[in-house]
């Protein structure tokens, strides 16, 4: 499904070329719990932003679903990212001044639904997270959990294959972390591919494929 | 694009979070349309109004009157004012193809006279003229009757009278047909009261010059000849064929008079079309100095909308990222941001077109002039506000929708 060949990605600071990613090389299979780790500055983040079609590499292949991504157009890429990929990062990174049902039916919107059909679509997702009665609440007036679990319903809404989560649970406490990481375990179950960065070694037994990286490397997969 | 109706609503939710820098740029904004709107109604109204009044004097009419050598004041010059009776009787005489109908006009230098009805009077300008004078210079009547050939032929003393003369000598409504005014110890009969002329707005703008259509006392210019005791004509009016026959009527009549006088006397013309070109270029000078305030004022406002839009743009980096990352399209982003800018501008145009019909008001109330607000004014003051708005949101917009995710998402 995900296979990345040779992929180098280099970013220019003063003049001098910091390589991020170094000749990576990687398959990733469909219904695969992939989780990513490594020390801080390893290239975890980096390797989940091309994963993920937010970034592109500097040389080498990605290939989505059959597809090479290279010199794909940005309209091509926004479509991948909204119809594909769903996205869930450490800091919720949620429209601060939108309810709870308005963050969950923004990608549907840029997928072009009609309004009944999204408000409807944001509802269930938000119901199948927990938080059927916060449809209205803004994200301030939720704890970290419960937006992290706003912004796993807006991932799941399109009904993308593959979800991608950067530390998704990096900002919450055990309690909260033991819900998100059911709740991708449910979702894998229902036959998504999840691929996951994280520092929390105790989360690597939800994966079933544990990537671990070093100085751009892959270290061991 | 899809979802259109809730992409605007997105945008103008964004420009209500950021309250006082929207309402900085609007209030630039507002007085660049303001300033447009006041100055396009003052324009189109000040030609409606002087158009209107203009047409008073009869678009074809046209004046020829001696021209008095002013270079040398010790220079010896003739005596007289170059027309004559004879003169005027032979320009009657089917001599100009150009020249519809002419009329003298006789009058003296200190034309404000007492005219008095018993122990009441009022000054009033005296004027002789013909049996056309009234059509040339469109001029009907409100009660009464014309002069006639005979009467003028036969130095009559018979008068008509300009509204503000009745008004002043009898009243509002008094019925004064037949009744007697003296001037000069001589009696005149009034046989016709001449209709009110508006020239209010000429007279405002110093165009007049003190000259008052509606105190006139206008008499047979034979009979005012016998009580000045000279042949002498002062001015000839004539109304051209047409507005395109203006100058060839002027050229037919002055020849004539200087090939009657051996070419003794220099004529001086004037006719309506001097008077409208005038009203154009004074008009368009107003037009060009008040476009050109308006201009700086919008360039102000734009900039403003410029700012708020680069300043947004930085500050929502990251929510833009975010959009990026769940499936907004490089359009997508560039159509919020430019709606953004629109918003802003048009609602500032509106807040104009509303600042600018109050300044209306109140100029109407100080003047006294009913301007009227043309709606091509209003449409000019939306679009010109639309344009801003695109103009100075589209690089900022533009900005936002080149950023890549990831590095929009990394921006602290």
């Amino acid at each position: 499904m995900i296979t990345l060949l040779d992929v180098n990605k280099l970013y220019e600071k003063e003049g001098e070329f910091l390589a991020a990613l170094y000749d990576v090389n990687l398959q990733i299979d469909r219904g695969d719990f992939v989780a990513i780790t490594g020390p801080s500055g390893s290239g975890k983040s980096t390797l989940l932003t091309i994963l993920g079609c937010l970034d592109t590499p500097s040389s080498g292949q990605y290939i989505l679903d059959g597809h090479s991504i290279d010199n794909t157009p940005e309209v091509e890429l926004a479509r991948i990212r909204n119809k594909q990929i769903g996205f869930v990062f450490q800091s919720f990174n949620l429209i601060p001044t939108y309810t709870a049902l308005r963050n969950v039916e923004l990608p549907m919107l840029y997928a072009g639904m009609p309004a009944d059909l999204r408000t409807k679509r944001a509802a269930l997702a938000l119901n199948a997270v927990g938080l059927g009665e916060r449809l209205a609440h803004l994200p301030a007036e939720m704890s970290g959990g419960q937006q992290q679990r706003v912004a796993i319903a807006r991932a799941i809404v399109n009904n993308p294959n593959v979800i991608i989560a950067d530390e998704p649970t990096g900002s919450l406490d055990d309690e909260s972390t033991a819900e998100i990481m059911e709740l991708f375990s449910q979702l894998h179950q229902s036959g998504r591919t999840i691929i996951f960065v994280t520092h929390n070694l105790s989360l690597l037994s939800y994966a079933s494929k544990v990537i671990r990286l070093s100085g751009g490397k892959i270290v061991n997969e | 694009m899809n979802n259109l109706a809730e992409k605007f609503q997105q945008a103008f939710r964004a420009i209500k979070e950021n309250r006082t820098r929207t309402i900085m740029s609007i209030v630039g904004i507002a007085v660049g349309i303001a300033a447009v709107m006041t100055i396009g109604v003052l324009s189109q109204s000040g030609k409606r109004f002087i158009y209107a009044e203009l047409e008073t004097y009869g678009l074809n009419s046209v004046w020829v009157y001696r021209k008095w050598e002013q270079d040398s004041p010790f220079a010896a010059q003739r005596q007289g004012s170059g027309i004559t009776t004879d003169d005027y009787l032979a320009l009657t005489d089917n001599c100009c193809s150009e020249v519809v109908s002419l009329s003298p006009v006789v009058y003296t230098t200190d034309w404000l006279k007492t005219i008095r009805v018993g122990s009441t009077f009022n000054k009033s300008s005296v004027e002789g003229v013909g049996v056309n004078l009234l059509k040339i210079n469109n001029d009907s009547l409100s009660e009464g009757r014309n002069f006639r050939s005979s009467e003028i032929r036969k130095r009559k003393n018979v008068a008509l009278i300009g509204q503000k003369v009745k008004e002043a000598l009898f009243g509002e409504n008094a019925n004064v047909i037949g009744k007697t005014i003296k001037f000069d110890n001589v009696q005149l009969t009034i046989i016709g009261v001449l209709k009110e002329k508006n020239r209010d707005f000429l007279s405002a703008i110093g165009a007049t010059q003190g000259y008052d259509e509606n105190n006139r006392v206008l008499i047979p210019y034979t009979f005012y000849q016998q009580i000045l005791g000279s042949k002498d004509i002062h001015t000839l009016r004539a109304e051209a064929r047409s507005k395109k026959s203006v100058n060839k009527a002027l050229d037919q009549i002055t020849d004539i008079l200087s090939r009657r006088h051996n070419n003794q006397y220099k004529y001086q013309t004037e006719s309506m079309e001097g008077w409208i070109q005038t009203t154009d270029e004074i008009l368009k000078t107003i037009s060009i100095l008040g476009t050109a305030g308006a201009l700086v004022a919008l360039i102000v406002g734009g900039i403003g909308v410029f700012n708020i839009m680069s300043s947004a743009v930085i500050e929502r980096t990251r929510e833009i990222g975010i959009r990026k990352a769940i499936g907004a399209s490089p359009q997508d982003i560039m159509f919020q941001f430019l709606m953004e800018s629109v918003y802003i501008s048009v609602i500032g145009g509106v807040v104009g077109i509303i600042l600018g019909i109050a300044i209306l008001i109140v100029m109407i109330l100080w003047s006294g002039f009913m301007l009227s607000p043309a709606w091509f004014v209003l449409f000019v003051g939306l679009l010109v506000s639309v344009l801003v708005g695109i103009s100075a949101g589209y690089l900022p917009a533009r900005h936002a929708s080149k950023m890549t995710p990831a590095e929009a998402l990394r921006f602290e």
